[in-house]
């Protein structure tokens, strides 16, 4: 590929839709809305295709771990490859079996690891409440002022616990995400601009 | 009307930033960004990887670059271009996971950049990056990987959904250095609870330009700095007016 496809390309359609958005959002252009809302649906349909290029990735992977018989790994494979072409053909040539598939297995599945999100915010938790410093011991208040207040007893162990926890997540700690929303969403803007501005290209793989 | 009421002032205010920005490109070339110690942490990492004969494990999280994370998967992206570099230079083993198919081009692309830049190239395998279809399926497989490959370092540094939590949970309970960033603040919280260091919020996009060594990227940093000055600014008459008793600044913000 020339490097102009593969670089400067790119870089003229993002420049060119990104000061489209950006103009469109605020001066009222005829018919601006309708191809922002087409771009949108481009972005949609331009992405979906990358998802052929992580199917031809999972296949190389895993296709060279069967091959080699990596330890622990071949295995693996077999079944990730295997489920894979099942949902595939399952999708395009029986769809009641793709739903029976997707609702009782991936779902059960999914929901399953999900639980060990639960799990792991315990012990990230646990650690969080040893306290080695001020800071820790100032989060280890907040934390069990907001676990006393949502918990159905609080009002009953102390009448006014409930609105300490309340008031925790409303004043300080709003203000505090507030200022951090700010700040990153200024962060945000002037990493557009820069990518606008064809300086930062991580998006189109680096720069030589 | 040239621009919709009530979004006049918005538009002068991005045209201003935009402007900010352009003049720290070419005119605070020269400044230089304050040590990150995330960043620092980074090169540590990869050289108690190559001390342990452990392999680096870097993820960009669960954005992508067609939604409102973007600007986060392209900082991680760029992060994720300077740890190949120095896994490159050092020897270490590096794996990255990712779980957007569009991104899989460019992390794939940025890694080889940088393992040509580092002249390593006969190092780079296309099996350093891992494609996982879904959130659930990217924290399954690594947490298998972290259990078998006993990584040494851990790098989670992009926008996180709630993956962040298990990665790093888990990265941690196999005895990884661990670095985490995030501009998503729901997610901040597991990195602060779980990794040894921290990238918050803006941090990240600084770190980004840090690493490209591109001055007019650091310039912008600087540009950056003149527009957070006159938000502050905005926010310290804004909180003056209010306690004054008027609405001048939040009439005038809504023009």
């Amino acid at each position: 590929m020339s490097v102009f496809a593969r670089t400067h390309l790119p870089l003229i359609i993002f420049v060119v839709c990104t000061f489209w958005v950006f103009f469109e959002f605020f001066i009222p252009i005829p018919g601006g809305p309708a191809i922002t809302s087409m771009l949108g649906k481009w972005v949609s349909a331009v992405s979906n295709f990358a998802l052929l290029l992580g199917a031809l990735n999972i296949l190389r992977f895993h296709g060279r771990n069967i091959v080699q018989r990596r330890e622990n790994e071949w295995l693996h494979g077999i079944i990730i490859i295997a489920s894979m072409f099942t949902m595939f053909i399952a999708g395009l040539a029986f769809k009641p079996y793709f739903k029976l598939l997707y609702d009782n297995i991936y779902m059960g599945l999914n929901t399953a690891l999900m639980c060990y999100v639960g799990f792991y915010f315990y012990s990230a938790m646990y650690r969080t409440f040893k306290v080695r410093s001020l800071e820790a011991l100032i989060t280890l208040f907040a934390c069990i002022s907001m676990l006393l207040s949502n918990a159905p007893i609080s009002g009953a162990i102390w009448g006014p616990l409930p609105q300490i926890g309340i008031w925790i997540a409303n004043v300080p700690g709003m203000g505090a995400w507030r200022g951090f929303i700010m700040s990153a969403a200024l962060g945000m803007f002037a990493m557009a601009i820069r990518a606008a501005l064809g300086l930062e290209r991580a998006y189109l793989g680096g720069s030589e | 009307m040239i621009v919709y009421a009530g979004k006049i002032i918005g538009f002068v205010l991005g045209l201003g930033f935009f402007a900010a920005l352009l003049y720290g490109t070419k005119y605070l070339r020269n400044r230089e960004i304050r040590p990150i110690p995330g960043l620092i942490a980074i090169e540590e990492a990869v050289g108690r990887a190559v001390e342990m004969g452990r392999p680096v494990h870097d993820c960009p999280g669960g954005g992508g670059l067609t939604d409102y994370t973007a600007q986060q998967t392209i900082a991680a992206i760029a992060i994720i271009g300077y740890v190949a570099k120095l896994c490159a230079e050092k020897g270490a083993q590096y794996r990255v996971s990712i779980n957007v198919a569009h991104t899989l081009p460019a992390v794939e692309e940025i890694i080889r950049t940088n393992y040509r830049k580092a002249g390593k190239i006969e190092q780079y395998s296309p099996d350093i990056v891992r494609f996982l279809p879904d959130q659930v399926s990217l924290f399954s497989y690594d947490m298998g990987m972290f259990e078998r490959e006993k990584i040494a370092a851990n790098i989670l540094v992009g926008a996180y959904f709630w993956e962040a939590i298990v990665l790093a949970e888990y990265g941690g309970s196999v005895g990884a250095l661990q670095i985490g960033g995030t501009a998503r603040q729901s997610q901040l919280p597991a990195f602060v609870a779980s990794c040894d260091y921290l990238i918050i919020g803006d941090e990240m996009f600084a770190a980004a330009a840090k690493v490209s060594e591109d001055r007019a990227q650091i310039g912008s940093i600087a540009g950056q700095d003149i527009c957070r000055a006159i938000l502050v600014g905005l926010m310290v008459i804004g909180l003056i007016a209010a306690l004054a008793g008027t609405k001048v600044i939040a009439d005038f913000l809504k023009i």
